[in-house]
């Protein structure tokens, strides 16, 4: 019979988690707001093909946001909302309205990037805190992530 | 055998507050345009690398950036936009006319034109406004590093 110690569910008191799920979510709603900012104003031949890749970007983090939040509240921790305090949690950069459209992919290519690197480290505090069902979302995030740089990238060659 | 500490100390190049992924990112294309045998490329990233790294005049660094940014930057464009970004925070223009004393302040914009080219247009949009000033040569235009 397993002792009441380890049934306890210790992962909801982890605010390495909970902290870097907070910034996981800042980062995805500022980039999920530089992608539809990119929607609307990228200009140029590539308008088309831009326009309709941001509009799938943005709409797959939308999605991914409500998770985020989701999975705080399971957590036990509450989720941050609000553009004033999501802004103050993220280090992402917002784009001038006008730039070249290789500049607009190239602003979201280092989003991602800075969103990557702070993922991992959530992941990795989800791991060490034995909380697999949070390390498994960031996964599928990072995953996600990662395609869509891949993307960008093809696109800037 | 135990080596003195002070043998294997580096010498302190890195006087200005480049991020490190800037001197990766070069030295990577640097070792990729050497490969692929573009001697012109690395020639380039190399007088780009050493004004990053020592930190010389912010005017320097921005005509080293520009000598490799025109001809090559559309293929890593990625890298370039970074380098471009990182600048951008780190150097202001600094505007003065000769004969009104004025002195203005303005945030740097990299546009892909040539460094000749963005200092005429900031004359240019100066003596535009005010009717006071002479002839375009009378704004002076310079590049400083921001305070930290
Ligand atoms: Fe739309």
């Amino acid at each position: 019979m397993p002792n009441e110690l380890e049934t306890l569910d210790t992962t909801a008191t982890n605010t390495t988690v909970t902290k870097g799920l907070e910034v996981l979510l800042a980062d995805s709603y500022q980039l999920m707001a530089q992608t539809h900012l990119a929607h609307w104003n990228v200009e140029g031949a590539d308008f088309f093909q831009l326009h309709e890749a941001f509009q799938s970007q943005y709409e797959e983090l939308f999605e991914a946001i409500d998770e985020i939040a989701e999975r705080l509240r399971a957590l036990d921790a509450l989720a941050p909302g609000g553009l004033n305090r999501l802004a103050a949690l993220t280090d992402i950069a917002e784009s001038p309205d006008l730039v070249p459209a290789k500049d607009f992919v190239a602003s979201l290519l280092v989003a991602h990037e800075l969103l990557i690197s702070n993922a991992l480290k959530t992941r990795k505090a989800a791991a060490e805190a034995g909380d697999a069902e949070t390390e498994d979302m960031i996964i599928g995030r990072l995953k996600s992530h990662q395609k869509t740089c891949w993307m960008l990238k093809s696109f800037l060659k | 055998m135990k080596i003195a500490a002070e043998a294997v100390t580096a010498p302190q190049l890195r006087l200005l507050d480049t991020p490190l992924w800037a001197t990766i990112c070069v030295d990577r294309l640097i070792y990729h345009a050497f490969l692929r045998d573009e001697r012109d490329y690395a020639d380039h990233l190399l007088d780009l690398k050493y004004p990053l790294l020592l930190g010389t005049s912010a005017e320097e660094l921005l005509r080293a950036f520009y000598a490799v940014w025109k001809p090559f930057g559309d293929r890593d464009y990625a890298m370039f936009f970074k380098l471009r970004r990182w600048l951008e925070q780190r150097i202001t223009l600094r505007l003065s006319s000769s004969s009104t004393g004025q002195i203005r302040l303005q945030a740097l914009r990299l546009s892909f034109v040539s460094l000749e080219t963005l200092v005429r247009s900031h004359q240019n949009a100066w003596f535009q406004e005010d009717l006071r000033l002479p002839s375009l040569d009378d704004v002076q235009v310079s590049f400083d590093w921001l305070e930290r």
